[in-house]
């Protein structure tokens, strides 16, 4: 479910209608910038009801970080 | 208590820069720029001065005679003056002729300065009293043309007001939250910016700060004519928009062909819009600023009825 929804949101944000899957990249594969990967977390943040440090956007990379992260924060 | 604005005005300089200036310099392309940032063009004032633009703009407000006698306030927003001292307000008075019982002083708020001057100058004038507010940025001297980051976003020009105490609404929300780190320039460096940090911050206090000055003015979204933004980057100003769950098509804009002009920015459009006939009659308009500092303002007020015989340059 947690999955289904971030893929929504990166469809949705990112206008792109292909396949996504845990290990598609959000720069690499769909064409994000920089600042579309902070709108994505700042939608992550509202739909999740986390907040995703400015530090590790490096480090969050593909569909899977995304849910490993917000897994993580939500556990945490 | 509040503030009219009884006429406004611009300058850009001559010089034009499209987006394809920077192909050369950095690894972008037009298409690029555009879709990331919203921005065209902007101006570059080569050997022209932050005050000569100011003084530009000072000299094209339509301030009659009998009017010199009641301005009491003159002041000057811009992170990028020529002169340290004396203030470039004060050579702003002098060039107007006006006379000597006027307080001058410039202050530097970067983006955020035309609305805190403005919430300044509402608190220090008296009724029927005079001010002018002029904001004017030569950012293209201070830009590192090899950061794709910052190279493309910024311009150049001047924008200002005659503004008139008076007892309309005006309603105020500011803030600063200290940092040296996200959007910074030192003596005899480039400006620097981190992008992320800085749209984030952005987004969340323009949200923030436009809610709140509705909330003081005990008035809903629905009410507001025009969200007049400080014009950082197209993104910045939509994703206001969707997180007050506003049409975009309420925030207007100018940055297209200016870039971000910083403490310019806000005069810069509503010049443009008065001269697409938008203040003809009188509208309630939100201004919100934010940047470096970091520092956030927004004003309630109502905005229109200005006199027909400004000069505009902005097309």
């Amino acid at each position: 479910m947690k999955l289904e929804k971030i893929i929504e949101i990166v469809k949705e944000n990112l206008a792109w209608d292909g396949d996504v899957t845990l290990e598609t990249s959000l720069i690499e594969d769909l064409g994000a910038d920089s600042l579309d990967v902070v709108e994505l977390c700042l939608a992550f943040e509202e739909e999740f009801g986390v907040h995703i440090d400015d530090e590790d956007l490096p480090g969050i990379l593909t569909i899977g970080d995304v849910l490993n992260y917000i897994e993580a924060e939500k556990a945490s | 208590m509040g503030l009219r604005i009884r006429d406004v005005a611009d300058y850009l300089p001559e010089k034009k820069v499209a987006n394809s200036f920077f192909l050369k310099l950095l690894n972008t392309s037009d298409e690029w720029i555009r879709s990331r940032t919203g921005i065209e063009g902007r101006h570059f004032a080569e050997d022209f001065s932050t005050s000569d633009m100011a003084l530009k703009v000072a000299g094209d407000l339509d301030i009659s005679e009998e009017d010199k006698k009641r301005v009491k306030i003159i002041l000057h927003a811009s992170f990028t003056p020529d002169y340290i001292m004396p203030s470039i307000a004060a050579i702003i008075q002098g060039a107007l002729e006006l006379q000597e019982e006027v307080l001058c002083l410039d202050i530097n708020m970067a983006c955020t300065g035309f609305v805190g001057g403005l919430i300044l100058i509402e608190g220090f004038l008296k009724k029927d009293e005079l001010a002018i507010l002029i904001g004017t940025e030569k950012i293209s001297k201070h830009l590192d043309f090899e950061d794709r980051g910052t190279a493309i976003l910024f311009g150049d020009g001047s924008g200002g007001v005659l503004l008139e105490k008076t007892e309309d609404e005006f309603f105020t929300v500011y803030g600063t939250r200290s940092n040296k780190e996200d959007l910074v320039m030192k003596e005899g460096e480039a400006l620097t910016m981190k992008g992320s940090q800085v749209f984030r911050f952005a987004t969340e206090v323009g949200a923030s700060s436009i809610s709140g000055v509705l909330d003081k003015a005990g008035l809903e979204k629905q009410d507001i004519d025009y969200f007049v933004c400080h014009q950082a980057n197209e993104r910045i100003l939509d994703y206001i928009a969707h997180r007050l769950q506003i049409s975009p098509l309420l925030f207007p804009k100018s940055l297209k062909d200016t870039g971000n002009v910083s403490a310019a920015s806000i005069p810069l459009l509503l010049s443009k819009l008065k001269r697409e006939g938008e203040f003809k009659e009188n509208k309630r308009v939100i201004l919100t600023g934010f940047g470096a500092g970091l520092s956030w303002a927004s004003i309630l007020m109502e905005v229109g009825k200005m006199n027909e015989t400004s000069k505009n340059t902005l097309d």
